[in-house]
């Protein structure tokens, strides 16, 4: 009640709690579950309208990279008749399987 | 009955009626079939132009995304060193109490929101470190530009097309037609949204602006969209402000407010978007725009306040729903959280991330037979987007009932889904801090610091083990890096003070 008293404040810190042992904050500190944002309908609209588009993106690539392979296939057709022993074909089965004349762009294909 | 007539419509009528019912696809056959016959009929040009455009019409207010370009080479800003609460880059984080720890941080270092937008998918920090992160199968090769994504896309759109480019803009006389009132309109839209060809959908809105004695408000907004994409941000403003004084529309503000948040002046934004309420009260459009600005900015109770004035006017608006829930749950209430995406659940909208949020929102109200349930049906039908996230969650909630040996397993999926998620690499470097390995810890502590420079946990996590291994200069960086992450955080500066005399000694 008296006016010129002083007001008293607590103020705790870390020094000041009570603590089990001294070694509580060597703890490391995991992150915490973590809600998925979620997806309006126009952001999934958007999202089928590019990936329809680069789609339609990879399918050109290919067609193009398909058509310059086209003309290279003619002239091996012939080739198949000349081996008859089975290492022959080997050989020429791994050799089909590499293009060393074309240079692949797509990493799909390489794997 | 033989003796009834049935009714079929033929020709421009049939076309009409079939874009009315939004059957583009056929309409579009008819005006091909039409045009064949009568190749100047321009009636039909101008109606298989729009069904072109709407076909792949994109929302100019959704369509916001940020390349390479747009996010490291910006010169728009005009106040780069802003005070704190006026500008996107520096919001007020540590005034208002979000703690990092309690709410997660994207790769931005931004807190996390209740859905995704175009602009938080890319990664900040340094270009450096956005050209060197590492490219795998899933994830896609950073947009270098937004111009040249547009171009891309409007090749692929003339390449969908069967009988190659409808209109060839070489030999088109744009003058003539961008000034007929008839046909101008389609053909922007032809050019804009179909061809993606921007700088010729400029001319043609130019010449029809200037055809239209600069009176109509119509060309001024289209002008104002085009210097978006084209990154001229000062000239959009004044055509929208110009289109303002002669008819107010919801569009109109909204792009003010786009352009205005594209320069970083988020203030200008709020005002605009508030004098566009005062046009239009309530309006969903305005107060979701004001609400993402109030997130942007750290103020998580102004933004929240904003969802429910929209759900007062749309109860069905799923980001309104989704932003309010995930302030709740970050807030210590996960009932509530609950309740929220339940009413998403009612709705219809099933997906991984809904039964995801659904279980973690049971896990902490401690309803855990339905936790489970909802988990494993997300894990059931999950996509390659969402894995990471979804493993990361199951870890926790394994750490959480005690079985650490699948923790660390679904962590380990986790990362196999993303290698760049660095919440999975802290939690199985602590699993195996505490399993005594001490340099395995570090080496994941150290992945996820480069992977996420603004991260609280891994920095501290780090720091705490450089400083039991005495190894303090690279313990106090890290520290520091912790506080400049959360600066109230009181482990932090007991470490520091505890470094301090050896410092002072020397």
């Amino acid at each position: 009640m008296n006016p010129d008293a002083p007001s008293v404040e607590e103020k705790l810190t870390v020094d000041e709690c009570y603590v089990i042992s001294k070694e509580d904050w060597f703890e490391p500190i995991f992150c915490k579950p973590k809600l998925i944002p979620l997806k309006t309908v126009k952001m999934r609209e958007i999202e089928k309208r590019r990936n329809e588009n680069m789609e339609r993106v990879k399918a050109i690539e290919t067609a193009s990279t398909s058509e310059q392979k086209n003309p290279e296939v003619v002239p091996k057709e012939p080739k198949p008749e000349k081996p008859r022993n089975p290492e022959e074909l080997k050989k020429q089965n791994e050799l089909n399987k590499i293009d060393l004349w074309i240079a692949d762009e797509d990493p799909a294909r390489r794997k | 009955m033989s003796g009834e007539s049935v009714i079929e419509f033929t020709g421009f009528i049939k076309a009409c009626r079939l874009f009315r019912e939004n059957r583009l696809a056929e309409a579009e056959a008819v005006c091909t079939n039409l045009l064949r016959k009568n190749p100047l009929d321009q009636a039909t040009w101008a109606l298989k132009m729009q069904c072109l455009s709407d076909s792949t019409y994109v929302d100019e207010l959704e369509n916001e995304d940020m390349g390479l370009a747009e996010t490291f080479l910006d010169q728009n800003v005009i106040a780069p060193n802003a005070r704190p609460g006026t500008s996107f880059a520096r919001p007020k984080t540590s005034a208002k109490g979000v703690n990092p720890i309690l709410r997660p941080t994207t790769n931005a270092g931004r807190p996390l929101s209740g859905v995704v937008r175009p602009q938080s998918s890319f990664k900040s920090g340094s270009m450096d470190q956005a050209v060197r992160t590492a490219r795998t199968a899933k994830t896609a090769r950073a947009v270098s530009s937004t111009s040249a994504r547009n171009m891309r896309l409007g090749t692929a759109s003339m390449a969908a097309g069967a009988d190659g480019e409808f209109v060839n803009l070489a030999r088109l006389n744009i003058d003539k037609y961008a000034a007929d009132p008839q046909v101008n309109r389609q053909l922007f839209e032809y050019v804009f949204y179909y061809l993606n060809d921007i700088r010729v959908a400029h001319q043609i809105a130019g010449t029809a602006s200037k055809a239209a004695g600069f009176e109509d408000y119509y060309w001024k907004n289209q002008l104002a969209k085009c210097y978006l994409r084209l990154g001229m941000l000062q000239d959009a403003t004044k055509q929208l402000q110009s289109s303002l004084e002669q008819k107010k529309l919801i569009e109109t503000f909204a792009l003010l407010s786009k352009a205005y948040n594209r320069v970083d002046q988020p203030m200008a934004a709020l005002k605009t978007y508030s004098a566009g309420l005062e046009v239009f009260p309530e309006n969903v459009t305005m107060l979701t725009g004001m609400a993402r600005v109030q997130e942007a900015l750290g103020e998580y109770d102004e933004s929240v306040k904003l969802y429910k004035r929209v759900l007062d006017a749309e109860s069905n608006n799923i980001e309104a729903i989704a932003c309010v829930a995930t302030t709740y749950y970050y807030g210590g209430k996960p009932e509530l959280a609950m309740r929220y995406y339940r009413r998403i659940l009612q709705m219809g909208v099933s997906s991984p991330e809904l039964f995801l949020n659904i279980g973690l929102c049971c896990m902490a109200a401690q309803q855990f037979d339905f936790a489970l349930s909802s988990i494993l049906r997300a894990q059931s039908t999950m996509t390659d987007d969402v894995a990471a996230d979804v493993w990361y969650n199951i870890g926790q909630i394994l750490v959480d009932i005690g079985d650490l040996v699948s923790a660390a397993r679904s962590f380990r999926i986790a990362l196999s889904h993303d290698p760049d998620h660095s919440e999975s690499l802290v939690n199985l470097g602590i699993l195996k801090h505490r399993e005594g390995k001490i340099d395995e810890a570090r080496s994941l502590y150290s992945s996820a610091t480069s992977k996420n420079p603004y991260m609280f946990e891994g920095n501290y996590n780090l720091g705490l083990v450089s400083f039991t291994q005495g190894k303090y200069h690279e313990c106090r960086e890290l520290i520091e890096k912790a506080l400049a992450a959360f600066p109230e955080h009181e482990h932090c500066k007991k470490i520091l003070n505890h470094l301090k005399p050896l410092y002072e000694s020397i």
